[in-house]
């Protein structure tokens, strides 16, 4: 049981699936929120969307400097 | 969006950032409807998404697209310009592509390797280049106005930076409008209140693909690392960022009264080559960096 994170060309496995909510995958990742959107199936998430055992996600920096 | 004390759905999310920069335009005096607006984009999000909301919006645009030539790893320019080219190509929309190397001979990290200013770093000599050529384009073929995606964050970034070294000219240029100068073309920053995370949500919620990934020569860069401090102080004190860019447009009426009372006056000249204003007598800087590479 577990959940795939995407994150610049990284995959990083999360095994805790009680509870987990997107939120909490910011903060297991050590990750700012206001830095990243969270995409499931290419759909935006909000903070407190709950995830589910097997789903993948994708993290997108929204942070640019060019 | 915490900092707003607002929760939208997709829909109600897409129209707030219109009705918003709806706003932002009529309270800054940006531009209107009857103007002519050429839209500076990158093929990044928050470019093309102002390109989006503007074209929604009803106003009347075209874009300008500069190819820089960087390639890095993913070929940074060649990608960041089929982006542009099918965003206006899919929404029907005129896009100007104006391409360094094939005009000046050189692209961005090449004009920067040989030129003290750029010397390992090509974002000045990058910045120098841009603002020169969206001001001649947009002076050549009649715009109105000339526009960018600018959002909160890159705002924030340069205010702290300009406030950390008391670059007190840069403060009291930067505003949401510039107005035009002899040589000038005006410029507008409709997307300046919208966080940077709120520009690439619309982005992504309205389909628009835009390029991902960071110019390669962003990497480490003072503005990104600016924003990260800024995002960790937001991240504490929410709101913290909107409130900063701000309090500071509204303290600018105390800092510069000169502005309110339209008498500070750059002094600028028309440089020798291309006629573009300068700040001092003879070639501007751009056009003396051109000529110093054909001496080469």
């Amino acid at each position: 049981m577990t959940v795939k994170v995407i994150l610049r060309n990284r995959e990083i496995i999360i095994d805790e699936i009680k509870d987990l909510t997107v939120r909490k995958v910011f903060k297991k990742l050590e990750l700012l929120p206001e830095t990243y959107l969270c995409l499931r199936n290419g759909e935006l998430l909000t903070e407190q969307e709950i995830i589910k055992d097997g789903d993948i996600l994708r993290m997108v920096p929204v942070i640019s400097g060019g | 969006m915490r900092q707003h004390k607002l929760a939208l759905c997709k829909q109600h999310f897409l129209d707030w950032v219109c009705d918003q920069t709806e706003r932002n335009i009529s309270k800054y005096k940006l531009f209107t409807k009857e103007d002519s607006i050429l839209v500076a984009v990158s093929g990044g999000k928050d470019s093309l998404a102002l390109w989006d909301v503007l074209n929604k919006l009803g106003y009347k645009t075209a874009g300008l697209y500069i190819n820089l030539g960087i390639m890095g790893e993913d070929n940074y320019s060649h990608k960041s310009q089929q982006l542009t080219e099918f965003f206006a190509l899919k929404n029907e929309l005129t896009l100007i592509a104006f391409d360094i190397k094939s005009e000046y001979g050189k692209n961005i990290p090449e004009f920067s390797e040989s030129n003290k200013r750029g010397k390992s770093k090509p974002c000045s000599v990058c910045g120098l280049v841009k603002r020169h050529i969206m001001n001649e384009i947009a002076s050549k073929f009649d715009y109105d106005v000339l526009v960018t995606g600018h959002n909160l964050d890159d705002e924030v970034s340069v205010l702290f930076n300009n406030v950390m070294s008391w670059q007190v000219d840069f403060l009291r240029r930067q505003a949401p409008f510039i107005p035009a100068k002899k040589g000038l073309m005006p410029k507008a920053k409709p997307f300046c209140r919208f966080y940077e995370r709120e520009t690439a949500a619309y982005a992504i919620l309205a389909n628009i693909e835009y390029i991902e990934e960071e110019c390669p020569f962003s990497i480490g860069s003072t503005t990104i690392k600016n924003k990260q401090l800024l995002n960790e102080l937001e991240h504490e004190r929410t709101g913290s960022k909107l409130a900063f860019y701000l309090k500071f447009l509204k303290a600018k009426n105390v800092l510069f009264p000169e502005l309110q009372k339209n008498q500070y006056v750059d002094e600028l000249f028309a440089c020798q080559t291309c006629g573009q204003p300068t700040t001092k007598p003879g070639d501007c800087t751009f056009c003396r960096m051109i000529n110093q590479n054909e001496l080469k």
